[in-house]
């Protein structure tokens, strides 16, 4: 009870990065917890050993009473899990009203020492989950009469015998020889509600401070605030958008434009507020960061780890696992914990792992790539051998020279947008705008043409949004086109300058 | 042999091309259903996954004790002992009897709490 609490807030890391059924997290606690009790279970062996106490038939009941507390914990946990991840004063109430049920439940006294109170234990819901798994052994007082562990036996048994049948895995991640993959985006909006009602108020308070009551306007339209002043902030904001087979595309943008939200969608981790995506073919993303990494496991076990949170099977992790740690390189450090390892190693078993896949939609947030000279040499190669083999690679990056490499197409996001003229081809690609009529083009100095600036005259700016700049200063996204000896220039960072004003859509 | 390994393959690959067109839109199903629907998946296609975390849970919060996970065992066992030859007269009717119920009980506190 008191994990499953803790269930999505301490797996929310993960969650951000595995596009996966919530439920996972609630059946690994509860897996964990039935290992403990099966440690635990010793105890009981030992000291019905000590006092002669011979097992019988009723000793059985102790496996549907058990399952029949598993299953209670999956809707325990899928409901407090969720009420916890929402409202965070519920996990001290948990815990609170935990600790006096264990007071209140018949665990340190009988439940025949209370006559006249029977009522604080029959109305217990605790007494009959602890009563159900103590009717092993025969200590229970009305083990007998509970039909409710037995009640489940059929569906437990089956349960029990899934568990231990092959499990038939999803392949979901495995290499495709080129089937044509496509992803398309229409209308698409993701935003972030922020439950956070402390730092919310006084940043009202500050703010009508400042501002003399007046609420600041938001340039960018971005935040918005609800009747029952609940803050989101529109990270995507109606995205259009088609990428079909053989494209290789580059976002581009400032921190906080929506990159990696936008990946983290076509990932599937993220389901659109609306709108509607489609993605055709396998993703595969690599996000870096530590998903399924584990300091205190080895690299080897962190391989195997990493490699199941990705969709492959333990076979298929056997089968890649010398290939992996040959890339890598590590050695006999393979088999050291992961906490030992410096930051290069790290990053070395983070990318090997990461790229054991064959994707055909290849999805790349920065980040990855650290490790010496050589090993950074042998990750392009094989990252661009990734590319190359995937139908669509996306590739959210500040570094012009991967987006000179790799891709086909570079497109701007500004502030949860991308709009249509934000597309830009690096060679010949097939991207297309959801609606090509309504592209603007830019002119090859990286200005909008005259006429086709979103809000007007590119070169003053917009009226309804006084604060912010002009369209027009863009930073020009040219890619593959520079001359080889103007290189300096092209160490520029890539993104827009400036935050454009939001009506351009 | 090469050809039915081929063939097979393919079968592979045309099952896996069935499950691969991702529809990502707001769920239209009653919350419910899509509430057992995601406990279905998480059965199904990641057991794997949750069967092997779950024993790295435990199995690191002992790692480099020489006993293991059986130090859940253990201190459990301590308690147990102390808390039943202590109580057992306060609440009567013999160790014997009284330190099998705790323990039981106890244990089962644990898992469901």
């Amino acid at each position: 009870m008191l994990d499953g609490c803790n269930v999505f807030i301490a797996n929310g890391p993960i969650i951000q990065q595995l596009q996966a059924p919530l439920s996972i997290y609630i059946y690994q606690t509860i897996w964990r917890h039935l290992i403990i009790l099966a440690h635990n279970l010793l105890i009981y062996v030992v000291i019905a050993l000590l006092y002669g106490i011979w097992p019988s038939w009723q000793t059985l009941l102790v496996v549907p009473g058990i399952i029949f507390a598993g299953v209670n914990g999956v809707s325990i946990g899928m409901l407090l899990g969720t009420l916890c991840a929402r409202f965070r004063d519920i996990p001290p109430i948990v815990q609170t009203i935990t600790q006096m049920m264990f007071l209140l439940t018949p665990i340190l006294w009988r439940p025949n020492q209370i006559p006249g109170r029977e009522l604080f234990y029959l109305l217990n819901p605790f007494y009959y989950l602890v009563e159900i798994i103590r009717a092993l052994g025969g200590h229970g007082a009305v083990a007998f009469r509970l039909d409710g562990g037995v009640g489940h036996d059929g569906g437990g048994v089956r349960r029990v015998a899934l568990v231990l049948l092959p499990l038939p895995q999803p392949h979901r991640l495995l290499a495709m020889r080129a089937p044509m993959v496509s992803v398309h985006l229409k209308n698409v909006t993701v935003s972030f509600p922020i439950y956070d009602t402390r730092s919310r108020s006084l940043k009202r308070r500050a703010m009508s401070v400042v501002t003399g009551g007046r609420v600041r306007s938001d340039p960018t339209g971005r935040i918005s605030t609800d009747a029952s002043h609940r803050v989101s902030i529109r990270a995507l904001d109606r995205i259009d958008l088609a990428i079909e087979h053989g494209t290789r595309i580059g976002l581009v943008g400032r921190n906080g434009a929506g990159k990696s939200t936008l990946l983290r969608v076509l990932a599937g981790i993220y389901v659109p507020e609306s709108g509607r995506v489609e993605v055709v073919g396998k993703a595969a993303s690599l996000f870096g960061g530590s998903l399924g990494i584990d300091p205190e496991l080895s690299g080897r076990e962190n391989i195997e780890l990493r490699g199941l949170y990705l969709g492959l099977s333990k076979e298929e992790i056997g089968k890649r696992m010398d290939d992996v740690i040959a890339f890598t390189e590590l050695g006999p450090f393979i088999d050291m914990p992961f906490r030992a390892y410096s930051a290069g190693m790290r990053a070395r078993l983070d990318f090997a792992i990461s790229t054991a896949i064959q994707a055909e939609i290849l999805l790349l947030d920065e980040g990855l790539g650290a490790g010496d000279a050589s090993f950074i040499e042998k990750a392009n190669e094989r990252l661009s051998k990734l590319a190359e083999a995937a139908g669509i690679v996306v590739v959210a990056t500040h570094s012009e020279e991967l987006l000179r490499k790799t891709c086909t197409t570079a497109a701007l996001m500004e502030a949860g947008r991308m709009p249509p003229a934000a597309l830009r081809r690096c060679s010949s690609s097939i991207i297309r705008p959801w609606r090509p009529e309504k592209r603007p083009r830019i002119s090859p100095s990286g200005t909008w043409e005259r006429g086709e600036a979103p809000c007007g005259d590119p070169k003053r700016a917009c009226a309804r949004y006084p604060g912010s700049t002009p369209a027009a200063r863009f930073a020009p996204l040219v890619v593959g086109a520079t001359p080889p000896e103007d290189r300096a220039s092209r160490r520029r960072p890539l993104q827009a300058q400036s935050s454009i004003c939001p009506c351009h859509a | 042999m090469d050809a039915q390994s081929n063939a097979s393959e393919a079968a592979l690959d045309q099952a896996r091309r069935k499950r691969s067109r991702l529809v990502q839109t707001i769920d239209p199903a009653f919350p419910g259903v899509r509430g057992l629907r995601d406990l279905w998946q998480g059965w199904r296609d990641y057991r794997e996954l949750w069967l092997t975390v779950g024993l790295f849970d435990v199995r690191k919060r002992y790692r480099r004790s020489v006993l293991g996970p059986f130090w859940i065992t253990i201190s459990l066992g301590a308690f147990i002992l102390g808390l039943g030859f202590i109580y057992s007269p306060l609440v009567g009717g013999g160790t014997a009897s009284f330190l099998p119920f705790v323990a039981f009980g106890f244990i089962a506190w644990q898992f469901i709490s």
